[in-house]
């Protein structure tokens, strides 16, 4: 790579981070709803003893995803405390938050220099599935770490231990900096394999053999 | 030839990426590993304080003396606003991802020893302004707190992070190409 083109790559960056960050602000409701049906999935495959329902709410001039879940049956906290069917925990994560890992993943996509726009077209079909899993792992993730935290409040409030759950190891993990991490290295893996793609040696045909032996 | 030479491009350059975002996510989650089993009460009352949270007043103080901001323990306050510092508000996240992403690139140690201390001297600078300036928006500006905190900052601060870490990777690599520009 050149230095121009590292300079045009680094203009085009915080352009489209400009561009998306304005757009994902402005249009965080909208987005939100487009992406309700997809965090349902998830978090039906995440935590299958909990019922979700989501739904859009706004807060003074934010928006945030609010997530009401209810038991589907009892769920054992601690061999002593269990949490009744149909009991509910209601938590939320702010939409414009929920963002910032497709940001970033669509800017460093939209960055990533390559040879024409062909290449960028099949760059950004490969982000497309990608951008999916980006999603799964960083909000519905969020949302689904956030629930068990009322459990291990109850069993500590029993006076018992309650081994940290895969979800809220993973929410910590994904809150601190980790969702910046899966969309960067998404991002980048997306990149490499489209290249791989690109570069790949052009498989040769053998011509048929008429020989017999 | 080595059977490396024989690969084709393509495949060499495949394998250096994969190389490289698993080095880059290996490296991450040691040092997240580690930043957790720091106690909180450290972090509060020593990192946060000295290296932080003092600091921050200071320079608030310094900006706009009629703030008279002070510094207790992770909070920096004044009559209009407090803000308080926690973990995974204090740029360890960010400087993770540079420090994961410069171990995992080829490169000279000189060369990484230069990147992982750039990269600590930016996430400090860019983290110092951000806790300075969030602080006159909760003092002036309440409704830009959420949006900024949560979205632009952040995200500026990964886009930054990452141009911070493509100039160290282009140098490095340039240095690796010409050592005579190494001087």
């Amino acid at each position: 790579m050149t230095r121009v083109a590292l300079r045009n790559a680094s203009l085009r960056l915080l352009l489209a981070w400009l561009v998306l960050s304005i757009g994902g602000f402005w249009y965080a409701r909208p987005i939100a709803q487009v992406l309700l049906p997809y965090f349902d999935l998830c978090l039906h495959v995440f935590n299958r003893d909990w019922q979700p329902m989501l739904a859009v709410a706004r807060e003074h001039d934010n928006y945030s995803i609010h997530l009401v879940a209810t038991a589907r049956q009892s769920i054992p906290v601690t061999s002593t405390v269990a949490v009744e069917a149909g009991r509910t925990i209601t938590t939320g994560v702010n939409v414009v938050h929920v963002l910032v890992p497709i940001v970033v993943f669509v800017s460093v996509l939209v960055a990533w220099p390559v040879r024409d726009l062909r290449a960028r077209i099949r760059l950004l079909f490969f982000a497309l599935p990608v951008l999916l899993l980006v999603v799964a792992l960083t909000g519905p993730s969020v949302l689904a770490g956030k629930m068990l935290i009322p459990l291990q409040d109850l069993a500590l409030a029993a006076g018992a231990h309650r081994p940290e759950p895969l979800l809220l190891t993973w929410m910590l993990f994904v809150e601190v900096g980790g969702s910046w991490l899966v969309a960067l290295v998404a991002a980048i893996g997306c990149a490499a394999l489209a290249q791989a793609v690109q570069e790949r040696p052009a498989r040769r045909i053998a011509p048929p053999s008429w020989d017999s032996t | 030839m080595s059977p490396a030479m024989q690969q084709p491009p393509a495949t060499a350059g495949s394998r250096r990426s994969l190389f490289f975002i698993l080095g880059f996510a290996a490296c991450y989650a040691v040092f997240h590993t580690l930043y957790f089993m720091i106690p909180d009460d450290i972090l509060r009352e020593r990192v946060y304080h000295d290296g932080i949270v003092a600091i921050s007043a200071a320079i608030i103080n310094f900006i706009a003396p009629g703030e008279a901001v002070t510094a207790l323990a992770n909070r920096v306050q004044s009559t209009r606003a407090a803000l308080e510092v926690v973990r995974g508000c204090d740029g360890a996240g960010m400087l993770f991802l540079l420090w994961a992403a410069v171990l995992a690139f080829p490169a000279s140690l000189a060369r990484k020893a230069m990147g992982l201390v750039g990269a600590f001297l930016i996430i400090y600078m860019l983290n110092q302004a951000r806790i300075v300036g969030l602080y006159f928006v909760v003092a002036y500006r309440e409704p830009w707190f959420i949006p900024l905190h949560t979205f632009f900052v952040p995200s500026l601060l990964v886009i930054l992070g990452s141009l911070f870490f493509a100039w160290w990777a282009f140098g490095s690599s340039t240095l690796s190409r010409d050592p005579s520009r190494a001087a």
